[in-house]
């Protein structure tokens, strides 16, 4: 049977760099553990069960260098352990509270579902998330990109260029630390692209990257196959958009899949409705109630009446929305081929943390897909590289300027709540290449850790997700504060060195707490 | 505690409801420590952004420094003179703010702009500094030329292809320029809006 298109799923897993060795619990840490169980390994896990039964997948995976190394960090992965034990106990007391009640399948279920992640953590994962991914990279199911350094927005840094080449080239380098080869590909932050991006991509050997759809769509000239074929930049590079109506048919809660009744409700969930005494010990130990997984009901509907969840049927739901999913791309494929000259390419670009977080059934619905995909072979999943080398030759285009954020712009980055992150951002990158021009050839062991640590407080500032939080109001306290404390503490470093004095516990103190990338060297940031 | 309780728990009003999938909203934060920063870094420097199709942004610091050299008090009125590649003045604004920002509303159009600060004096202006320059967003479609569309698009399917690419789109954007190209495609391509559809958005089909 003749191919009727490709298909180019791809999950980006991004969470900022949250480490807080000061407290033994740190309620933002739980960000990673939360993603960790309910996202990563229900993943990984139906990577495995479709290696398994022998089906063939094809899947593009970001992986940002924030996330790998808090996936790599002993500290952080020995809270997980106990954090996943926490939550046994957990499951062990609940499965007693609502024995012989309608909440029992609930609850048992619950218990078998952190039983075998734990399982699969300690024992097919030897507690290292990364193995997971690594293992299928290397098998070529799965294409692992990076992204920018820290998630910096690069078109709002890039009035000081030295500063987006050091996010990009630090990212390549994290990489090959992590996964033992080069990215082929990238992530852009939040899809963010400004022109002449390309050029420092195409310097790091990057091969693709991810637009939004309005990109391709005012490049100059637009582009000819719309979002269902890639582009290459003037200097080389692919640009592969997001397809927007696959993206809605899951994304939209409430035309999208995972607003079906059927599913798990989100937002209701023991750590806010149990009994305060009863629920303590899995809560923020300063009393602030938080999600703690267990969660008992469906959407049910819009109003506030709900009904108990049903994982087994709700489970069963994902094969129904894979086929509806793969008829409509079948159909949508059919219909865009009579236009386009190639065989066509729909990519669907999604928040990993989509599958699992927050639609607690997706991963499922991947699984299921795949094997859709496997049974009728009207149409194949590919990564950007395994397209790339069947159909080597594309329009070039310039692509507009844009992001995938509201509005398509860059206004969620930058707006009166957060405007006052960029003078100091700019200010560091400034002051960081004349220090590494003018400590080049420094041989002062304690000069050399200054300015290393500058440089990685200067990476932290620069991540996205401040700006993104304070914009939507989300831990906007906890946002400010850490912009706050990388300016600060880079501020601070920034005096030692003019000064020559050293403040050694200091720098220790920040050597352990803000330990990413420890193989960065400052003169990376020399012009 | 039994299923009586949780059930009580429904008539509860959730308000932790997030639209960012993972983060929850606004918890304490858990830790003591302050950090004051500076909004003063002692240079002299005038910075721009752009924002969106409609508006840059432009931040600024002046020192006393470098209005005493030019003979100028901290009282001065700064001119802040948006301008393109032709020179010609886009926007402008005035401050005696030396440390402050501003946003910009411009022509929708893609363009290259600098900001050019300075003060009057017998009313000729007083260059101080210059900004960066940006490049302003493109949101119109921007067609090949017939022959690279002869060449590129041998079905000739370009409009259908662009209105299948962009019928979808309203999540990422929503600029009221990209609904008027859709609107221009509609007008223009002979397409049946209401068939344009390729697939069936309905969960059951």
């Amino acid at each position: 049977m003749m191919i009727k298109g490709y298909f180019a799923p791809v999950l980006h897993s991004h969470l900022p760099f949250v480490k807080h060795p000061e407290f033994d619990y740190f309620l933002e840490e739980h960000w990673l553990f939360e993603a960790i169980t309910e996202c990563y390994i229900p993943l990984l896990k139906n990577m495995y069960k479709l290696h398994n039964e022998g089906v063939d997948f094809a899947l593009t995976v970001s992986i940002t260098p924030p996330l790998a190394q808090m996936l790599d960090d002993e500290h952080l992965m020995q809270k997980y352990e106990k954090h996943l034990e926490k939550q046994l106990e957990l499951a062990a007391k609940e499965v007693q509270r609502v024995k012989g009640s309608e909440y029992e399948n609930v609850a048992n279920f619950y218990m078998h579902l952190y039983r075998s992640s734990y399982d699969f953590f300690i024992h097919t994962l030897h507690k290292n998330i990364l193995n997971g991914y690594r293992f299928f990279y290397d098998l070529g199911k799965i294409e692992v990109i990076t992204c920018g350094a820290t998630h910096g927005f690069l078109p709002l840094l890039a009035v000081h260029e030295k500063a987006v080449e050091v996010q990009i080239a630090v990212a390549v380098a994290a990489h090959k630390k992590f996964f033992n080869k080069a990215p082929r590909g990238i992530w852009l932050p939040e899809c963010a692209y400004y022109e002449g991006l390309d050029a420092i991509l195409k310097q790091n050997d990057l091969e693709f990257f991810f637009v939004d759809t309005h990109s391709l769509v005012f490049a100059n000239p637009t582009a000819v196959n719309g979002s269902y074929a890639p582009v290459y930049t003037p200097h080389g590079v692919a640009a592969f958009a997001r397809d927007a109506e696959s993206s809605k048919q899951v994304w939209s809660s409430k035309e999208g899949y995972p607003g079906d009744f059927i599913y798990r409700d989100f937002y209701r969930d023991i750590g806010y409705d149990l009994d305060f005494e009863y629920i303590k010990p899995y809560i923020d130990p300063e009393g602030s109630r938080v999600f703690t997984g267990f969660k008992y009901y469906k959407i049910t509907g819009k109003s506030d009446y709900k009904e108990v969840y049903d994982p087994q049927a709700a489970f069963a739901k994902t094969a129904e929305h894979a086929q509806n999913f793969h008829f409509n791309r079948e159909k949508q494929f059919e219909y865009v081929a009579k236009y386009t000259d190639k065989t066509p390419l729909i990519v669907s670009n999604y928040d990993a943390e989509l599958f699992g977080h927050w639609w607690f059934e997706g991963p499922e619905f991947l699984y299921n897909l795949f094997k859709e995909i496997e049974n009728h072979k009207v149409f194949q999943a590919v990564t950007p590289v395994q397209y790339l080398q069947k159909f080597p030759q594309h329009q070039i285009v310039s692509p507009s300027a844009s992001s995938w954020g509201d509005k398509g712009y860059y206004d969620v980055w930058l707006n009166g709540n957060n405007d006052w992150i960029y003078p100091h951002l700019h200010m560091m990158s400034r002051r960081m290449e004349s220090l590494a021009s003018e400590y080049e050839n420094s041989a002062n062991y304690t000069q050399t850790r200054v300015l290393n640590q500058m440089l990685k407080e200067l990476l932290l500032a620069q991540s996205s997700d401040w700006a993104f939080l304070i914009t939507t109001d989300t831990a906007r306290e906890y946002s400010v504060h850490r912009t706050k404390e990388h300016i600060s503490n880079f501020n601070r470093l920034y005096s030692m060195i003019a000064q020559n004095q050293f403040d050694i516990d200091f720098i220790e103190k920040l050597e352990y707490k803000n330990s990413i990338f420890n193989f960065i060297d400052f003169r990376i940031f020399k012009r | 505690m039994d299923k009586d309780f949780i059930a009580s728990t429904l008539n509860q009003n959730d308000s932790f409801s997030s639209h960012t999938h993972l983060l929850e909203k606004n918890t304490p934060l858990h830790t003591k420590q302050e950090y004051q920063i500076s909004q003063s870094y002692g240079v002299d420097r005038v910075c721009l952004m752009s924002v969106n199709v409609t508006t840059v942004h432009a931040y600024w610091e002046v020192t006393q420094d470098l209005l005493a050299r030019h003979g100028l008090n901290k009282a001065q009125t700064l001119h802040l003179l948006l301008k393109n590649e032709q020179n010609q003045c886009v926007a402008s604004y005035e401050t005696t703010d030396l440390i402050a920002k501003h946003y910009f509303n411009v022509p929708a159009k893609k363009q290259n702009l600098y900001l050019d600060m300075g003060v009057y004096d017998k009313g000729k202006f007083l260059s101080l500094m210059r900004s960066n320059k940006v490049t302003t967003f493109n949101a119109q479609i921007i067609y090949p030329s017939q022959s690279e569309l002869k060449w590129l698009s041998k079905k000739g399917g370009l409009k259908q292809v662009l209105y299948a690419t962009m019928m979808h789109f309203s999540l990422g954007m929503s600029s009221k320029h990209y609904k008027d190209e859709i609107a221009f495609l509609e007008k223009f391509s002979n397409l049946d809006i209401h068939n344009g559809s390729s697939s069936n958005m309905q969960k059951d089909s």
